[in-house]
């Protein structure tokens, strides 16, 4: 075979590939993010409270903070198989395994969440669950690093958490979101909820704190 | 107007053929073409070519379902010679780059050595795409067929640029072993 023998057989292949490389497709995930980052991060640095989520917990402690984001654009996030990222951190995903999810969140994505190039040697990622139009979804980050590596990250000058089943919990609530923090078993977890009830981003949370 | 309709233009004999592709799909073909010359007014020739030659196939060829994919073949492959014909093309152009990277797809001598039609070669790499995800089929289609560059690919997906050079990496490696198992071999 020669050398350029490849492109251009190339140029036979099946004319459906083409037709379908040819379709315009932004990939949602990423846009998804950089709308939100360039929309709503000015009002999200005045507008975010922590959530009273009395129901949670006994021990829950109800306050108002400010909230610091930080624009982390610089992480690329990689589509890949679940069981590819199962098979590779078995300890990480275990701790979904009875995840209580509300009704019709049946499409599950899993995204490598990678900063720079070296994609191989890092170990974050993002599980989301959602329902058939994406109204409803449970983004789940995990991360072996000291910070939840994601688009965005939180900073609030309070200590105060929540605590269920003994461990301490942060939780912000803006408009339709619910969004909580949490070291679980030495990986830090980051959960959001989009258009979840108080009740059912509860049963999310403690159902992956106590299965931890 | 739609692609049947063309076709029975050419089919009719019907000048108006040329004029009805030119309008619908002249400015993707003439991108393929600058894509791989790197030459506007080269690559505006190969355009013109192109619709002499679909003129000249069609028929007994009926591309009905398939004429865009039918005119990109025949402009790539107009392109494709005119920078093997044209060394000073040859040497800027993309050809070379990307030359050498389907090269890391060719493995090296074996005893399964393999020399086969063209039409064969075609068939291999279309059976290798029907198992890739939607995702890196429509990169390594973007890169190889469209010689689109990474960055032409992360605007168009909204993918970033490390995630584009990793999926072609692992196809081209998965290219690799699956022509060295059906034998192939540089």
């Amino acid at each position: 075979m020669k050398k350029d023998d490849l492109l251009i057989a190339i140029g036979g292949i099946d004319p459906a590939y083409i037709k379908a490389a040819d379709v315009e497709i932004k990939h949602p995930k990423i846009i998804k993010w950089n709308y939100f980052l360039a929309g709503a991060i000015p009002i999200i640095l005045v507008a975010f409270l922590i959530l009273p989520i009395t129901k949670a917990s006994k021990n829950a402690i109800p306050a108002e903070r400010d909230i610091k984001v930080n624009n982390k654009t610089s992480y690329e996030f990689f589509e890949i198989q679940r069981e590819e990222a199962n098979d590779a951190n078995p300890e990480y995903f275990s701790i979904l395994e009875k995840i209580v999810l509300p009704k019709g969140l049946s499409k599950t994505n899993t995204y490598l969440i990678c900063s720079g190039n070296d994609c191989d040697s890092q170990n974050n990622y993002q599980i989301v669950y959602s329902n058939a139009d994406d109204s409803k979804n449970v983004m789940v980050s995990l991360s072996d690093t000291n910070e939840i590596i994601d688009s965005y990250s939180l900073e609030s000058n309070s200590d105060v958490y929540t605590i269920i089943a003994d461990h301490k919990v942060k939780i912000f609530k803006y408009e339709n979101k619910y969004i909580s923090l949490f070291n679980l078993n030495g990986i830090n977890v980051k959960i959001e909820t989009n258009g979840l009830t108080e009740e059912e981003f509860v049963a999310v949370l403690e159902s992956i704190i106590q299965e931890g | 107007m739609e692609d049947s309709k063309i076709v029975d233009l050419y089919l009719a004999r019907d000048e108006s053929a040329i004029t009805s592709s030119a309008d619908k799909y002249g400015q993707k073909l003439l991108r393929i073409a600058n894509n791989i010359l790197d030459n506007w007014q080269t690559a505006e020739e190969c355009e013109n070519d192109t619709y002499f030659e679909a003129w000249k196939l069609i028929p007994p060829h009926e591309p009905r379902t398939y004429l865009f994919a039918f005119l990109a073949k025949i402009i790539r492959n107009l392109a494709l010679d005119q920078c093997r014909k044209n060394n000073s093309l040859k040497r800027k152009a993309i050809y070379n780059q990307l030359t050498r990277e389907m090269e890391e797809c060719i493995p090296s001598s074996s005893d399964t050595a393999k020399e086969v039609a063209g039409n064969q070669l075609e068939e291999t790499i279309n059976s290798f795409l029907r198992n890739c995800s939607d995702d890196s089929r429509n990169i390594f289609v973007r890169r190889y067929y469209f010689f689109d560059s990474i960055d032409e690919i992360t605007n168009r997906y909204g993918y970033g640029k490390s995630k584009v050079k990793v999926s072609l990496l692992r196809t081209r490696e998965a290219l690799r072993k699956h022509l060295e198992k059906e034998g192939y071999l540089l």
